[in-house]
């Protein structure tokens, strides 16, 4: 039986304590903290990344599946909010009980199209079939995708 | 120094923690390690004080008073806000002319801060006493207890106790007046319809504490650099903001009268 599970790997560098260098085949990035409270952080933290990702994943698949389909998307933006349970548990604070955990991931994705939202659907359908994120954080995470079109 | 200094802090708020982060790396970047323990609520950070778990608490003046309590009076307020001296707090009515005086508000539901809050509960509950309104006999107390605990820190018990004024489920709400400045401001409250009807004594809000038994020179040293805190410093400036101050200053006790006769009164410590 031919196996067709593909492997990644990322390279962490710790530089101070406030932030990694990431290595990735021939990119690299810098990470911050896990998460950042500081709206002037320098860095983007751990969870910023993941809720893109997230997101970058759903849009890059529902171009890729509308453009096979020959359905046009003029134009196409998500936004992606988490909320995080038990924050000062992730901060150490004393007494605080819980796990720090992500309780929900809500994604809306504007997109601006001439076709029909039953196309569009399907179209969305087919993407989460085929997302790695979605289906690996499906059953943990409460997942709210909602779409818009716009003209 | 090597071992960092340890200061506790209660943190309601994750953001907060910016503040603490501040703070420490400005002690570090001088030479002075210090490293800050969070806590879910006064208690724990007064036990960890009292018991030398840390070296410094950053206490609300009910947690101060606590301190002295179990102490016996053997621990020291060392440095506070410019911001924690000479405050009031206010009790509100809406200005539609129905409440005059304070004895107007005889026969009335009056909403206040959570339980353990000084300013939205403690000290005006003795305020209206002093005025010869007690609660439960001459008006009925509607306490709106967000995050008991942590001593009224988070503002939201006092914004709550204010919706409920305005919604008219109470006749009168409590709040510190650095809220009442800050929510005519920005909209919040609007000016033209409520108005104070009476403000408590002058009262002192929170103090860096320490035993009694903390070496003296380490004590010098550790408010020389936090005294070298300066608004003028765009860094100084962020955190000084966040924190709600432009100075440090020595810590006093004289301004603990209030609430400490609040919680006498009001058996508040009672074992």
């Amino acid at each position: 039986m031919i196996n067709n599970n593909v492997s990644f790997i990322s390279r962490i560098k710790n530089v101070d304590e406030n932030f990694s260098i990431c290595h990735v085949r021939q990119h690299k990035f810098n990470l911050g903290k896990t998460i950042s409270f500081d709206i002037e952080d320098p860095f983007i933290s751990s969870m910023e990344y993941l809720i893109s990702a997230f997101g970058g994943d759903l849009i890059y698949l529902i171009s890729r599946i509308a453009k096979k389909k020959g359905i046009e998307i003029s134009d196409i933006e998500g936004v992606v909010k988490c909320q995080l349970e038990n924050s000062l548990v992730y901060l150490g604070v004393i007494g605080e009980k819980g796990v720090p955990r992500i309780e929900e991931v809500s994604i809306k994705i504007y997109i601006s199209t001439l076709h029909s939202n039953v196309e569009i659907e399907k179209v969305i359908e087919d993407a989460l079939l085929r997302s790695p994120l979605f289906n690996t954080f499906k059953e943990s995470i409460n997942i709210k995708i909602e779409h818009k079109l716009i003209l | 120094m090597n071992k960092p200094l340890l200061v506790g802090a209660v943190l309601y708020d994750p953001k907060v923690s910016i503040i603490w982060e501040i703070i420490a790396d400005f002690f570090v970047k001088n030479d002075f390690p210090m490293d800050v323990v969070f806590y879910t609520n006064y208690e724990l950070l007064t036990n960890a004080l009292i018991h030398n778990h840390i070296d410094i608490a950053w206490n609300s003046p009910l947690a101060w008073l606590h301190c002295q309590h179990l102490t016996g009076s053997k621990c020291s307020a060392i440095a506070m806000r410019d911001t924690d001296q000479d405050r009031r707090s206010h009790i509100i009515v809406k200005n539609d002319g129905n409440i005059k005086t304070i004895q107007d508000l005889k026969e009335k539901i009056i909403a206040f801060g959570a339980k353990d809050s000084p300013q939205a509960t403690l000290i005006p509950l003795q305020h209206l006493e002093d005025k010869g309104l007690v609660s439960g006999r001459d008006f009925t107390n509607k306490n709106f207890d967000l995050l008991v605990g942590k001593h009224g820190d988070h503002i939201g018990g006092e914004l709550e106790a204010f919706k409920s004024l305005e919604s008219g489920e109470s006749q009168a709400s409590t709040m510190l007046d650095l809220n009442w400045e800050t929510w005519t401001k920005d909209g919040t409250i609007s000016p033209s319809d409520y108005m104070i009807l009476s403000s408590t004594n002058l009262f002192d809000h929170c103090v860096f504490a320490i035993n009694d038994s903390f070496p003296k020179d380490i004590e010098e040293q550790w408010l020389k650099v936090l005294f070298s805190m300066n608004y003028d410093n765009p860094e100084h400036k962020k955190m000084m903001d966040m924190e709600g101050l432009k100075e440090w200053k020595k810590g006093r006790v004289s301004g603990f009268g209030p609430l400490s006769e609040a919680v006498d009164n009001f058996n508040f410590f009672k074992e």
